[in-house]
């Protein structure tokens, strides 16, 4: 989260007062999050409230309806207020989620194994599911694909987090699903308000390092909507080998070749067999001055010598 | 052509009955799907330093083009030796071949220009807006390759303006009427194509470029800095491009290649259907 955008201390390596200004920052920034949900809280807890109670009002007694609507308010306010609150660590594990996720299934895995037979065997299956992955071309590549989408989405997170900031509260850009494609990786993004595809096009070649990748490249998602991008990562040159043409494959093969005419070959094929001759049209080339311009102080400058016998030099 | 690119066909018609309205593969694409031009109703630039490949995507149109059953060759070629390859074919197909001579490619292109009046007249007299494969009418294709030599080396500056001129009318009027422009030039900045010119062409394939401006300049502005550069084409790849559409996103494409000797083949083939008036029946591919 940068925290550098908003009333940072212009003055680095101060004391005393100017640290705290940075404790403020952060404060304001975990502040954020408790002051929507608070708002959102009274909000919804007004609105649900409401048309609870005046729905209420249809089954039962009018002052019994209005218990009944701050309880439905407080319970469904709460519960977005609460979700608010917590969005830095539903983030964080909607980040961490595919890593989350293989987690629980290894363990889960090994749990459900141990119910049916012995830890070696489990070990044993294990390790040759781990062994078919590294050892055979098709999954280890596979595999190497999917690792490589994972890490592209924390590399990804760091790059907004450092140099890309969207706003003065740090919020990041959400970073959608990553897909492996043959010359790289492609991540959907979510800008936030504050980012623009212009900006990132800025960054390309400082993500790209930061992804570990040959280069990147930036394109809107959607017409529609300037806010969904695509990144593609870029670390493979999938474009090295010979692509054949198919034009010829089902040519018959007894055609006759045609007969062309033999061109008669020219022989002087080296400079010095051309002839240093000026055939430029004389009246092409620009005329020669008659004389020298005059002096400055008016004076024709001299063109020849007063010496006449020095004339033909 | 983002549509075209991105749904490939089950299979590759390689025989006489194809069609100048069919899609041309051209390549693969990043993903290994074939790549696929729409070429009667775009015109195309090709560009890039030399050694980039641009002769191997003009090859495989050109070779797409004589094996159509509709297609009435015009190539011009001041080098000789790419488009120079299919002299006799053109010939047998009723079209015309222009080596370094400006002349001779003002007065063809005079032609074509009437050619194009007459096929509006004829649109315009049905009630039409464009041909349609339906129409069984020849696509006229003009290949010009280092188009730079006639716009800015060879002639008087006259007849260099005239060139450019004609090239600008065809390639600005000249797609719905079945007659598309494939030009290629190394660097199609201004002192060589007008920017009037170069931003007609609906398809730009851009090839290795020396800079981040010569890539932006074939492929439209700001592409270089969204990533898009054709700087960053590996130099060890020729044949690799990105290719742009009309509004679309630049796609890195590498070009299929023909060999010297099977352009020999297709030119002893197509000359050899086309001037003994048969046509040796092809199986399509499986």
């Amino acid at each position: 989260m940068s925290k550098g955008s908003f009333g940072t201390p212009k003055h680095k390596g101060g004391l005393g007062r100017r640290h705290t200004s940075v404790a403020v920052i952060q404060h304001n920034v975990q502040y954020s999050y408790l002051r929507t949900a608070k708002i959102t809280f009274y909000v919804v807890l007004a609105v649900v409230g409401l048309f609870a109670a005046v729905i209420s009002t249809y089954y039962l007694h009018p002052l019994a309806a209005v218990p009944i609507g701050l309880v439905a308010g407080t319970i469904v306010g709460g519960l977005v207020a609460a979700v608010i609150a917590i969005w830095p660590v539903l983030r964080a594990i909607w980040w961490w989620l595919p890593e989350i996720t293989f987690a629980l299934l290894l363990v889960d895995g090994w749990v459900y194994l141990q119910d049916w037979t012995n830890p070696i065997i489990t070990g044993v299956i294990y390790a040759s599911i781990i062994a078919a992955c590294g050892l055979i071309p098709f999954l280890r590549r596979y595999v190497l694909a999917l690792a490589w989408c994972l890490i592209v989405r924390h590399r990804l997170r760091v790059c907004f987090a450092s140099f890309l900031s969207a706003d003065r509260h740090g919020h990041l850009p959400f970073i959608g699903v990553a897909k492996p494609i043959p010359v790289g990786e492609r991540v959907w993004l979510w800008l936030r308000p504050g980012l623009s595809l212009e900006q990132l096009e800025s960054q390309l070649g400082r993500i790209a390092v930061a992804c570990w990748a040959a280069s990147v490249t930036v394109t809107k998602a959607r017409t529609s909507n300037a806010a969904v991008i695509y990144l593609d990562i870029k670390r493979r040159d999938v474009l090295g080998g010979l692509v054949g043409s198919p034009l010829t494959e089902e040519l018959p093969t007894d055609v006759p070749a045609i007969i062309r005419p033999v061109p008669t070959l020219p022989a002087q094929l080296d400079l010095a067999d051309v002839p240093d001759v000026d055939d430029t049209d004389p009246t092409e080339r620009p005329a020669k001055k008659t004389g020298r311009a005059p002096a400055v102080n008016g004076t024709p400058a001299k063109t020849t010598p007063d010496n006449p016998d020095l004339d033909w030099i | 052509m983002r549509a075209a690119l991105s749904e490939p066909l089950a299979t590759i018609p390689v025989a006489p009955s194809m069609s100048m309205f069919d899609p041309v593969f051209i390549g693969i694409d990043e993903f290994g799907h074939p790549a696929y031009l729409d070429l009667v109703y775009h015109n195309l630039l090709d560009a890039g330093e030399p050694g980039g490949g641009k002769s191997v995507l003009i090859q495989n149109l050109v070779g797409h083009a004589f094996l159509c059953h509709d297609f009435t060759p015009v190539l011009l070629d001041p080098k000789w030796v790419e488009l120079g390859m299919w002299m006799e074919a053109a010939e047998a197909a009723g079209g015309v071949f222009i080596g370094p001579d400006i002349e001779a490619g003002l007065r063809v292109l005079r032609r074509l220009q009437k050619v194009m009046d007459r096929r509006y007249s004829w649109l315009v007299a049905h009630g039409r807006r464009k041909f349609l494969p339906s129409d069984l009418i020849k696509v006229i294709g003009i290949f010009i390759d280092e188009l730079a030599y006639y716009t800015a080396t060879t002639g008087t500056p006259e007849q260099q303006k005239e060139f450019i001129a004609l090239v600008r009318d065809l390639v600005a009027r000249g797609r719905a009427c079945a007659m598309p422009v494939i030009a290629a030039t190394q660097r199609p900045s201004v002192d060589i194509i007008p920017t009037s010119l170069r931003d007609l062409f609906g398809y730009r394939a851009a090839f290795r470029c020396t800079t981040p401006n010569s890539s932006d300049i074939i492929l439209g502005h700001g592409w270089a800095s969204a990533g898009f550069n054709a700087q960053t084409i590996n130099p060890t790849t020729p044949g690799v491009f990105y290719l742009i559409a009309e509004g679309g996103i630049p796609e890195l494409v590498k070009a299929a290649y023909l060999s010297d000797e099977q352009i020999h083949q297709l030119v002893d083939y197509v000359t050899w259907i086309r001037r003994t008036g048969e046509s040796h029946p092809v199986s399509l591919a499986a």
